[in-house]
């Protein structure tokens, strides 16, 4: 017994092994065509000892096909070929880890003479440990269950409740293979910019413009796709329940409906959809992309009657925290328009890949407003009231101006293999064009080896009072808490997917 | 990524051959010879699938190890492949139809969409790629002869580029006598220096008389050690259903 254990061991490890070991590529033309000394083929000029090869008839036609290099396939029946993939008897588990640690060190406002290279404002360590945990169930070949979780450093806030949720879990499954349906909470797929979605009035969460490939999460919804048959024209409708802490105060009638075509027009994808929640603006989004030459292109156009975006209109001094009174509203009764439209292009042979994008944010601020209820801020904190605290004015001026532009840029430019093949470079750029402020954030990166690439970067913000620009008040200064500039060392360490 | 994306796109394109048997005994028509080649790659009248595995060495480097399903549909010029390793890109797959790509990344449930003529968004693999071959309209015959690969007696055709627009200013192919397969090739620079040589060792008979290359070697011979091989299996050219075609079968399978 013990012997067929050890011989079991062995024998488990032995397949291991062979499963790990390098798949040798042998490019030999003997070993692979034969040598010109064998039995020469059907069309082969005779050998030269004149003799005519007899065999060539007396091999079974398995041996004669074997020979030639060619091998009798037999094809399955109409569909086998989907249904062994779709269907599964084992349930797939795998995820996504990542690990990062930077050191980070600012200076707000490093270009006057009194600043000290040497003497940061502020220095930072952030650390990033987390993980994306999924299972894939596939039960039978229309039928898909799909979940994910997500937890992450720290493993508990303040109060000690654990760090972990769920991000998805969904179904898959269809009528007719006609309509395809998905229903539990998924992101869901709606606009097509890279920066900024204005369309995408669906998912949870905005995209972050520092990671614009981040998948966002989405509602708890009902998606039914119908791809119309024989077209590449897909109808999208959803049924979404709003994210609320209190689910059981939900009532039918909170639901909210959205749909959305797409269809080909030559090279250009076209999508037109609407969205419709009570209490909220009803809005109709258009979305477009295509290529011109080597550049693709993407477009989105949102028109909402009215708009959810909360608005100060007004501003005033208080006596108590934040010591700032401010006044919200909305735009209500009138069409709202916002849009977006950008390009990607990549030159593989270069490893060069550029991506840029505008962003008109019509449920933002006119320029006069914005500027008028900066000053007016601006002379709280010049003259603050008795006993109030500046911080909190500042911070209250931050999330005052924080995304008050109406018009945006956004421009990434990353190279990799740059001299040698571990060595990447990427930049980074947002502004504001509405104050002209923004962001740069260049970066270079090497990897060292597999699963551990070291980085260094810098962001500088700025501003200007050229032309139209704000300069003190701009956004990016603003929020920055000054024309600052973060110098950073890190490292990716041990990111991977499983 | 990218780099596998595209492997595995050539690679689709080189062994999508379908050859019907013919015997050839005196010098063919080389110019009908060619293009009869040409005309392999083309599915019309059924479907095709298959699962592609792509091992590369290169000195120095770990053996890398890619694999693709494949699903076409010539007929409609459309086109769906999976990437299912490595681990990092699995998931990831492209719908193709006429000049519309999508490229579905499953860690963001995004499709990207794209017509763009000269390449693949985001990736290295060029959207010629995946066309049909016409290889007249690019070579010239520029010499024939006879030969040996192996123990295969072999036609030997010289092709030379007429147009600046081709990865290889020189091409020279090594088509079996008995059938139209091709057993090698060699891509060489506008001086004649030897780029890269391929081999076909094996052909697959799928039934209907169509023929297809089921493995694949090719040996880069600027970079001495780098090499690739590239197989198939589960090789069919069943009807496939409809559904495979949509966007809504590449998100169902990721």
């Amino acid at each position: 017994m013990r012997k067929a254990v050890l011989i079991l061991i062995f024998a488990l490890l032995a397949a291991g092994a062979a499963s790990a070991q390098d798949i040798q590529i042998i490019t030999d033309e003997e070993a692979l065509f034969g040598s010109a000394d064998e039995m020469p083929v059907e069309g082969a000029a005779p050998p030269a000892d004149g003799k005519t090869g007899d065999s060539l008839f007396s091999a079974s036609e398995d041996e004669l096909f074997q020979d030639e290099g060619v091998e009798r396939i037999q094809s399955g029946a109409e569909g086998t070929a989907v249904a062994a993939f779709l269907k599964t008897d084992a349930v797939r588990i795998g995820g996504t880890f990542t690990g990062s640690v930077d050191s980070e060190w600012t200076w707000t406002d490093p270009w006057t003479v009194n600043a000290d290279p040497l003497d940061p404002d502020a220095a930072s360590l952030p650390t990033a440990l987390s993980a994306l945990v999924f299972f894939d169930a596939r039960p039978e070949e229309d039928y898909r269950v799909y979940g994910s979780a997500k937890t992450g450093w720290p493993f508990a806030d303040a109060d000690g409740e654990p760090n972990i949720r769920v991000f998805e879990l969904f179904s898959d499954f269809n009528w007719n293979d006609a309509v395809f349906l998905r229903f539990g909470k998924h992101t869901v797929k709606w606009g097509v910019g890279y920066f900024w979605s204005p369309a995408d009035v669906l998912n949870l969460s905005a995209i972050d413009v520092e990671d614009p490939t981040a998948q966002r999460e989405g509602p708890i919804s009902l998606r039914a796709h119908f791809p119309v048959p024989g077209t590449q024209t897909n109808l999208w409708g959803y049924l979404l329940a709003p994210n609320v802490a209190d689910a059981s105060a939900l009532e039918p009638a909170d639901l909210a409906a959205a749909g959305k075509l797409e269809f080909l027009v030559g090279g250009w994808e076209l999508g037109m959809g609407a969205f419709y929640q009570q209490d909220r603006a009803p809005k109709a989004i258009m979305t477009a992309t295509g290529a011109l030459g080597r550049f693709n292109l993407f477009g989105e156009a949102v028109l909402g009657w009215g708009s959810d975006t909360n608005l100060a209109t007004d501003i005033e001094e208080s006596a108590s925290p934040p010591y700032i009174t401010v006044s919200l509203g909305k735009i209500e009764d009138e069409p709202v328009f916002s849009g977006t439209g950008g390009f990607s292009w990549s030159e593989s042979d270069w490893n060069l890949a550029v991506s840029g994008q505008y962003f008109f944010n019509g449920e933002s601020y006119e320029d006069s407003d914005r500027k008028t209820l900066i000053a007016s801020a601006r002379d709280i904190q010049a003259s603050p009231p008795a006993g109030s605290d500046a911080g909190l004015l500042a911070t209250s001026i931050k999330g005052l101006i924080y995304g008050s532009g109406r018009h945006y840029a956004g421009l990434s430019v990353s190279k990799t293999e740059l001299w040698t093949e571990d060595l990447s470079v990427s930049l980074l750029a947002i502004a504001n064009l509405s104050d002209l402020s923004g962001m740069v954030a260049p970066t270079v990166s090497y990897e060292l080896f597999e699963r551990m690439t070291l980085r260094a970067g810098a962001t500088f913000y700025w501003a200007t009072d050229l032309l139209w620009g704000a300069g003190d008040d701009g956004e990016y200064v603003v929020v920055a808490g000054g024309p600052a500039v973060t110098l950073s060392l890190g490292a990716s360490l041990g990111g991977g997917r499983f | 990524m990218n780099k596998l994306i595209r492997g595995a796109a050539a690679a689709l394109l080189i062994l999508a051959g379908l050859a019907p048997a013919f015997a050839q005994d005196a010098a063919p028509d080389f110019r009908k010879l060619v293009e009869t080649l040409d005309s392999i790659d083309d599915f019309t009248g059924s479907d095709f699938s298959g699962v592609f595995t792509i091992v590369t060495d290169k000195p120095g480097k770990r053996q890398e190890v890619t694999q693709v399903r494949m699903f076409r549909r010539d007929s409609k010029e459309q086109f769906l492949m999976l990437m299912l390793l490595p681990e990092a890109s699995k998931g990831q797959g492209y719908l193709k139809e006429g000049d519309n790509f999508w490229f579905y990344d499953p860690t963001s449930r995004k499709f990207n969409h794209s017509s763009m003529k000269e390449a693949l968004n985001d990736s290295e693999a060029r959207n010629d790629d995946f066309k049909r071959k016409k290889t007249l309209e690019e070579y010239d015959i520029a010499k024939t002869g006879e030969g040996m690969v192996g123990k295969f007696p072999v036609w030997v055709i010289d092709l030379k580029a007429k147009t600046n627009d081709v990865s290889y200013d020189m091409v020279t192919i090594y088509v079996r006598k008995d059938r139209p397969l091709v057993l090698k090739q060699e891509d060489k620079s506008v001086n004649g220096r030897l780029m890269r040589t391929t081999l076909f060792p094996k052909y697959a008979d799928v039934g209907k008389g169509k023929f297809f290359p089921s493995q694949m070697l090719i040996v880069d011979e600027i970079n001495t050690g780098e090499k690739s091989q590239i197989t198939m299996a589960e090789l069919s050219v069943a009807k496939l259903p409809d559904k495979v075609f949509t966007k809504a079968f590449l998100e169902q399978t990721n």
